[in-house]
This record gives structure tokens, sequence and C-alpha cells, in this order.
């Protein structure tokens, strides 16, 4: 459990590992993970930060054997991982937990499992409810618990294992903010005091704070497809203060990473290279309103620090990245490091009203979105200007898996019809040119006839 | 920006004069809607013209005394048989919505029709219909003298026994869970009764209604072909239907014309699928009351053919303008007196209504047995009792035995979504089958290898009750959250504990329905498979269905009675003593 002992064997060994997917037209696959380089050791935890298509939950379940590489190799104490890896227990972001079991016979599944006696089962774990402060509730359905002592009963059922590793998939992210930080807190204390019932964690997480609170080090994944950027040593004593200078350091450095995809990280000699050609036709899954809003908000000369805003706004990163990117693409906001700013267009459109606006940004998608700028030539190209959907969904459905190929689709959608760039029918399944302004209102109307 | 200068799109590439790709990118073109609209022109023809001439057929004169001599063995007239089949049920199926919508809206109005109506639906529901033919026929016959068309709505009703009651709770429960704001809003802004209706109940029980219609359009294939020839009184009534044609194929021992009415069901059941329930399942989603869309949405090229259509289109403009002077007739008809709108739905639950149900189901059945004591004695009921326990064993063993053989394949097509998706289709065909189709082979197997019916007649009951036990518990599986599944994963169960921990609670309501849906189908399935017939040979085995079966022949009436009324109590008392309780037992200890 000590933070100094000696990485002899690691407790895993990724080497390589890539994971696809078959893409949408079925011709060719697409790297949700690519060339993955991981070891886990004893008596470490490890935070895997990444945005939301980094695929940081495929690589949690690559390394407990659920899913198997497409390339590479995983090796558990040097022998390569076939099935699933018997050293590890999982704490599921939705609690897993079975409705028909009580509290005790959940948390008592995997001892079962192994065959115990009926005496030692119940031994263990009413003594790991006892850790996370559900003794008291055994004989209950999950059903009748709150939230957060769901996933107190999810932390028990995994700490009875025992397990050389725990891993934990955005554990907290399902609960409410109060909820998931009194149950970080004790996490971190549990640790801290050396009594914690497993020999390694690794977190997938999307939270900064989580990440530096939690962890010895943090793997910074980028997204689309997902590789290591690099990795954060994060020394910092525990128990660990949040309201640290350190901590909050931390905390700068690490938004910085996140809000700058192509920042390269620490030491890391892997500059992450641009994958254009899949970048080119796809759109942050961000609403324009949202981008509109945000506009608004920012300080037009001097800017603001997106941890704060984040913090002002009581949003995740993960919703608030898409909108910062759909602002960049529009060319409507740039972003230096954690450093929000508007671009002069931006000021414009922040104080322009309502009609100015969707001038605006049917203009700065025009210019400035691929994917909308074929769309528009096929409608000009068409003698009907009309254009099916399925169109769009081609070009798209080379690049993309079939669900992210509807993702942006819809994300197109949104965008054409907030500013009336083009009428969609989704009866007719039929993108046609908007006439001017206006026209939102009535591409609604034709989307309900 | 890199991207604007390094690339070339496609269409600029392309060219005016010749453009290959923008094919892809446009409507399609004039030739191809040309086309298009007259194939479906011709279609709609086709159907009309179909429709017509069929339904004057359906009005020919009839003479009570004719014998089987209508059906005409010849494969190639099976078109037409399977199309005079086809026609009952599409209007069945409408007569049972119309019933579903008009009942159902009563029920979910009126707290007295509520408490009155349900609990009398929920026991018609659970009585045999194939019993009931023995007394509808003579009485719809009676009610068009000298014409076919008195067998025709005796087939209906047969069909629509079979269907309508389920459609009356799925129309009641759709109603009863319309979000309470979506009513007040209907309130709030004064929507007329016919509003109410078309914008509001109509849309929002679309899609369980489609569902539900669609399974029991399945089920009623069953009822269709056994209602088309039956004996009763000692003479035989035959409509032309795919029915009758297999029946005249067993009078005459035709094994290769009972195969190839097998083909044209088969076919029959995938047109219908393709060209009626697809696109209609498709267009229904856009009805979904959450917001969030569908995981898989449906897909159906008959639809998209239809909503390319330039016709159709001006069709349903002139359509849609042409009815606009009805709906505003019927919203100024239903314009409510009140200041505040339709009546909300009432919530008071008045006691005295069941009571009064519970005595006079009680009632009837008192006298249903003083009759019966006083026309056949105590000791022929007793025996008829004694064969319904017998037949109640046989159900037993149907459920039983489709489950300990189909759960492990269900859970091995469940588990698998990409196999759940490919087979969830095929399955439901296969479900629609009509068993007594399927009868003869099994007949000629038992009388080759001298297999008794007593045992026989299981199998042949399972034929049709088999796949719902398939069919739901396969959804069951495929419906166990993957989080869930990994967690059993990870956590290694294995083996016994996998099953009793996991599998067994997670599938246990799917479970019940298909076990309810089966032993109904099962009981149904007994009147006709206790007594089967291959030309000269019969053979028979005691069980309350063979009892009924031989009553209906030989025209018995006290004892027909008596043997519908063990069936039906067998059947609501196995309902409420056993799957109730079940149900209520799998929503308190494993729903969320």
């Amino acid at each position: 459990m000590e933070t100094e002992s000696l990485p002899s064997q690691p407790l895993l060994k990724v080497r390589h590992v890539a994971k696809l997917f078959r893409s949408a037209d079925g011709s060719s696959r697409v790297a949700v993970l690519d060339d993955i380089d991981l070891d886990i050791q004893p008596g470490e935890v490890v935070a895997l930060l990444g945005r939301s298509g980094s695929g940081k939950s495929t690589l949690l379940r690559l390394m407990a054997g659920l899913i198997a590489p497409s390339e590479g190799r995983i090796e558990r104490d040097g022998r390569p991982l076939t099935g699933v890896n018997r050293d590890v227990a999982i704490v599921f972001q939705s609690f897993a937990l079975l409705p028909w079991l009580t509290v005790l016979e959940n948390t008592a599944v995997g001892l079962e499992a192994r065959g115990l006696g009926e005496k030692e089962v119940r031994r263990r774990t009413l003594r790991a409810l006892a850790m996370v402060g559900l003794e008291g509730s055994a004989e209950a359905y999950p059903r009748e618990l709150s939230g957060g002592m769901r996933q107190r009963v999810g932390f028990a059922r995994a700490f009875v294992m025992e397990p050389a590793l725990l891993l934990m998939d955005e554990p907290f992210s399902a609960l409410d903010v109060l909820t998931a930080e009194n149950l970080r807190r004790d996490i971190d204390e549990l640790w801290a005091g050396g009594k914690f019932p497993a020999g390694s964690i690794v977190i997938v997480t999307h939270s900064i704070e989580e990440a530096v609170l939690l962890s010895d080090r943090v793997v910074l994944l980028s997204a689309n497809p997902g590789r290591i950027r690099g990795v954060v040593p994060n020394p910092l004593p525990r128990p660990r203060d949040d309201t640290a200078p350190a901590f909050r350091a931390l905390v700068d450095t690490l938004y910085n990473y996140m809000t700058d995809p192509d920042k390269p990280v620490g030491t890391s000699p892997l500059a992450v290279e641009q994958t254009t050609s899949q970048d080119a036709l796809a759109l942050p899954p961000a609403s324009l309103g949202a981008v509109v809003d945000l506009l608004t908000l920012v300080p037009e000369q001097e800017g603001i620090s997106v941890a704060e805003l984040a913090d002002e706004l009581v949003l995740e990163l993960d919703d608030l990245l898409p909108i910062l990117d759909a602002g960049e693409l529009l060319q409507l906001m740039a972003v230096d490091g954690t450093h929000l700013g508007l671009t002069a267009l931006g000021q414009d459109l922040a104080e322009a009203n309502e009609e100015e606006q969707q001038r605006l940004l049917r203009n700065q998608m025009l210019l400035h979105v691929p994917l909308v700028r074929r769309l528009q030539e096929a409608l000009e190209q068409s003698a009907k200007a009309e254009v099916e959907g399925d169109f769009v969904l081609d070009l798209l459905s080379e690049q993309f898996t079939k669900t992210e190929a509807e993702a942006v689709f819809e994300t197109l959608v949104s965008w054409i019809r907030a500013c009336g760039l083009f009428r969609y029918s989704r009866e007719q399944d039929r993108f046609r040119p908007g006439d001017g302004p206006g026209d939102a209102l009535e591409s609604e109307e034709d989307d309900q006839a | 920006m890199a991207l604007e200068a390094g690339r070339v799109p496609r269409f600029e590439r392309a060219g005016s004069a010749s453009r290959p790709t923008s094919a892809l990118a446009e409507r399609p073109d004039r030739a191809r809607t040309l086309l298009l609209d007259t194939a479906l022109l011709l279609l709609g023809l086709t159907v009309v013209v179909g429709i017509g001439s069929l339904s004057s057929q359906m009005a020919v004169s009839f003479h009570p005394h004719a014998q089987l001599s209508g059906v005409d063995l010849n494969p190639l007239l099976l078109p037409y048989y399977a199309a005079r089949s086809s026609l009952r049920m599409f209007i069945a199926l409408a007569i049972s919505l119309t019933i579903a919508v008009a009942v159902g809206s009563l029920t979910a109005r009126s707290a007295v029709a509520e408490r009155l109506l349900l609990p009398l639906v929920d026991v018609l529901q659970s009585v045999p219909v194939l019993g009931f033919l023995a007394v509808i026929v003579p009485f719809f016959i009676a009610l068009f003298p000298g014409s076919l068309l008195g067998l025709e709505a005796a087939a209906m009703f047969a069909i629509v026994t079979g269907q309508v009651w389920n459609l009356i709770f799925c129309y009641h429960q759709s109603l009863r869970t319309i979000p309470a704001e979506l009513r007040e809003a209907s309130r709030v802004y004064g929507f007329t009764g016919w509003q109410q209706m078309v914008r509001l109940e109509l849309p929002a029980s679309a899609i369980p209604m489609v569902w539900n219609g669609m399974m029991s359009f399945a089920g009623g294939w069953f009822f269709a072909t056994q209602s088309e020839a039956i004996s009763v009184n000692n003479s035989n009534y035959t409509l032309p239907g795919i029915g009758s044609y297999v029946a005249a194929a067993i009078a005459q021992q035709r094994l290769d014309c009972v195969l190839w009415a097998l083909v044209m069901m088969l076919a029959l059941i995938v047109i219908t699928d393709q060209l009626f329930w697809r696109p209609i399942v498709t267009w229904s989603e856009q009805f979904r009351l959450d917001t969030n869309s569908a995981a898989t949405p449906s897909q159906s090229w008959f639809l998209e053919m239809l909503q390319q259509s330039e016709l159709l289109q001006q069709l349903g403009h002139w359509l849609g303008s042409g009815l606009l002077p009805l709906g505003a007739a019927l919203n100024r008809w239903t314009r409510s007196r009140g200041r505040d709108g339709p009546a909300p739905l009432q919530k008071l639950e008045p006691r005295w209504v069941d009571n009064l149900v519970l005595l006079a189901g009680a009632i009837a059945t008192v006298v249903a047995f003083h009759h019966s004591l006083q026309q056949v004695g105590l000791g022929e009921t007793l025996n008829a009792f004694g064969q319904g326990l017998l037949t109640f064993g046989r159900v037993l063993a149907v459920v039983g035995g489709s489950t300990l053989i189909l759960l492990p394949l269900a859970v091995v097509i469940g588990l698998r979504p990409r196999w759940a998706a490919l087979l969830q289709p095929v399955m439901l065909m296969l479900a629609s089958i009509p068993a007594n189709l399927l009868f003869p082979f099994f007949t000629v197997v038992f009388l080759f290898c001298g297999m008794p019916l007593f045992y026989g007649c299981v199998v042949l009951m399972a034929m049709g009750a088999q796949w719902y036990v398939l069919f739901n518990v396969t959804a069951g599986a495929s419906a166990i959250p993957n989080d869930l599944r990994e967690m059993s994963q990870v956590f290694q169960l294995k083996g016994r504990q996998r099953w009793r921990r996991f599998l067994l609670p997670a599938m246990f309501s799917a479970w019940i329905t298909g076990a309810v849906t089966a032993s109904g189908a099962a009981w149904n399935a007994s009147i006709v498979a206790e007594l089967v017939t291959w030309g000269s040979h019969t053979l028979q085995t005691p069980g309350i269905g063979s009892y009924i079966a031989e009553a209906t022949a030989h025209g018995d009436q006290p004892r027909l009675f008596l043997g519908l009324v063990v069936m039906a109590l067998f059947v609501v008392g196995t309902n409420r003593l056993v799957w109730r309780p079940l149900y209520r037992f799998a929503e308190e200890r494993y729903g969320n």
C-alpha cells in the first residue's frame, strides 16, 4: 500500500493496444483507442482523464477483460490476459446492483461465486458494509436506498473481493454534487489511512478535481481516436486539501491540457498528430443556443478563465468543452491555455439582435464548417434544391461508427435549424435551402407535418 | 484553414454535364418518381378492386346443408383463399380497434364503467373463444338468413373476441398513463372532446396500440383459420379461406395440400408484415411521448416508398382539406358546455360496484351449475371437472415443458444483441403461424407410430403456445442492462449461482407474461388438439377440449354449456390464483 513501493512487476501491462469498431457503412473500421501503452503498478492510483470520445471507459473494460483488444496485448502478471481478469473488481457508473437482491446479497455475489462457506461470506460481507457505513441497511433492497447509498453498496461489493486492482468507471458522476463530494472524501481517507481493501485503483473520470483528489498520476487521453497524450504525476500529500495552492495549481495545469487538445503534455515525446480527415466533418455535440448564451456571459475585453466559468455555471467540463469547441470552430471564441476570449466577430454577435445573430451564424457556418459547405454544394447541384439525409449520413459514415455518425447528423440538424440556414424535414428525410431569416420556425412546422 | 485549401469537394470535381454522384444527393428523378407513383396507383387500384370483389362474394347465398364441396384443393386457388381469410382478419381488426377505443375511452372517463367493465373484460379475455363458435354460428346464420354473410360475421366475431379484450386493456392503460400535465394543458386550452381524442388520446396510445394490434393480429390467424370450417349440430359450415382449405385437405388426406397452405400462410405473414405492420410501426414512432428517440428506430422500405410518392402527397392534401369541414363539425358538436372544458378523469372509486361485480359473478356461476345439474346430473358435472383437470395438467405440461426447453435457448439468444435483433422478427413470424395448420403433419406421425394422443396432444398444444414463452423470455434476457451483464462477468457469477441470483430473477417478469399468454393459447388449442382427424381416422383423448369439441359436433347443448363453464372456471381460476399473485410478486420484488 505504501506509495514508495518499488515498481517491481506491474500488475497490468497494456502494450500497443488498439480497439477498433466497425464504421457505419461497414467499409472500414474506426479506432476508438489507438496505440495505448500503460503499466499499472501495485499500490498506485491512476486516473484516466479525457473528454468524451477518448475511449477511457473502453480502456477500463479492456483492462477488466470484458472486451478483447483489436491490436496489441494486455498482460497480467506477465501472462497475456484471456477472458475476464480475475484480479479486478469494478465500481460502475450506474451502480449495476441487482434489484431483486438485498444489500447483503448484492455485496456477497462475488464471494459466493468463489465458493466460500456461508458463514465466511456473511462475516466478510458485513465487514465490508461496515466499512462503507451501511451495516444497518443490510436487509434493505437497492430501490429503498438513495443514489449515494446505492453506490456505497457498489463499493462494498468491490471491497469484499479485496481485488488486486479496483476499476472505477466514473463512479461519482451519477450522484448529486454533495453526495459525490462526500463519497470521494471517504474513498480518499480510506486510501490515505492504508485501510483500503484493494491493491491499486484505476479510475475513469472527466472531472479534473476528482482526478487530482484521488490519483497518484493522471493519464491524459486525447479524443478520436483515444491516445495517451501523456502522464502527469501527482505527488500531493494525502489526505488532500482541495483549497491548497499546490492542489489548485495542478488543477489549473490539467485544465490547460484539457482545453487545448493540441498542447503536448509534460515530458511525453508523443506529439498528438492532427487527424484532420476526421475532425474535418465532426461537429462538437453542443447546441448553437448554448454557444450564443456563453458568448454573452464572457466579459468582452478581458475574457475569463475556463475553470472559473465552469465553476460559475456549475457545468461539468464534459458539457462545457463541446460548447467551447463549437465556438472555436465557428471562430467566435478563442481559447488560449485556460483563458477564454472572444474574437471580434464573437463580440459583434454577442451584441447583435436576434435576426443579426442568425445571419452571422449562417455566415460563419458556411465559411468554417466543412460539413455544412458540402451540404450547401450538394443543394446547389441538385436540380430540385433538395438533398436526402442519407447523403450526409453517407459522408459521415465513411469516417464514423453508426452512433457517432448519427450524433453528428443530429447536431447538424439542430445547428441549421437554430439559425435557419437550411430546412430539414424528418419525415421526408430531406434538406432544403432556407429562405432567409425567420424560417427556423417554419422548418419546425415542417417537421410536425 | 488548412482543409479549405486542401480539399476539393466531391461535387466540384464532378462537372456539370454528367453528375454521377449527385444522384445520391438529389431526390429521385422524374422517371423514378413517375414509376413509383404508377406502381402505387396500380397497387392501390388492385387492392380496391380486390376488396370490392371479395366482399361481394361474402354475401353470396348459402344453404346450411351444403358440405365441404365449396373448397377446391387446387393449390393455384390458394391466393384467393388467403385473400378471403385476410380480408376477414382486417375487417375484424378494424372492428376490434373501434370497440377498444370506444370502451377504453369510457372506462378511462367513468370510474363506474371502469369498475364494472374491466373485470368483465378480464373474465371474457380468459374465456376460450373457440368453444363459443358453436353458440354464435347458429345465431349469426339466423341473423342473415340464406346468406353467407352470417358465417362471415360469425368468423369475424370469433377473431374479434380473440383480440378485442387485450386491445381494450391496452387503450385504457395508455389513457391512464397520459402525463397529468398534458391532460391539464388540454383542459386549460379548452380542447373539445374531438380534439382531446385526435390530438391527445389517440397519439398517446398509438405505439402500444400498434404493437398490441400486431400481436393480436398474429394470434388472430388461429381463430380465423379455425372458424372457417366447423361442424355444429351434425352439419358442416364452410367459408372459403385458408382454414377451410386445410380442413378439406385433411378430409381428403392430402398432405401436399396442407404443405401448400402452410407455404401460403408463411407468404401471407411476410407480406402483411412488410406492407402493413412494418410501415405502421415505423410511422407510429413519431408518437413517442418521451422526447428521446428510440434506441433502434425501425425502418420500412414500403413506408419510405409511400412517403416519396408525390401522388400520395397530393392525395393526402385533397383528403385533408376535404375532411376539414368534418373535423370542424365534430369540434362544434363536442365542444364542452361547461366553462372548464371536458370533465377530468374521475378518481372516485365506488366500492359497491366491486361488490356488485363479485355478486353477479357468483350468482352467474351458481345459476350455471344449477342449470347443468338439472340437465345432466351430478355425475356428468363431476366428469366434466375431471376432464378439466386432465387438460389443466396438459396446460401445465405445455408451459413447464416449453419453459424447460426454451429458457436456455432464449438466454443464449437474448444475451447476444446481434442474434436477438436477427431472430426476434423471425420468432414473431413463426408465432403467427396458426398452430392448427401444423396439426395434420403431427397427426400423420402419431398415426404412423401409434403414439397415443393422450401425450401427443401436449405437443400439439405446445405448437402455438411455445412461441410466447420463447419470445417473451428472449426479450426479457436482451433487456438485461449491459452494466448488470458486465457485473456478472467481473464478479465471476457462474453455473447455479448465475441462474439463481442473476438470470432467473432478471427474466422472471418476462417469463410470467409469456407463460400467461402461452397457457391461454394452450387452453384454446386443447379444443382442437384433443380431437384430431385425418381422413377417416379420428384420434381422441379425454380432456375438457375434446369434451367441448364433441358436444359441439353433436349439438349437445347441455354438455357444451357445462364444458364451457368448466373451462372458463379453470382459466379464470388459474389467472386469479396463480398468475396474478405471481405477477404482483414479480413487480414488488424485482421491479426497480
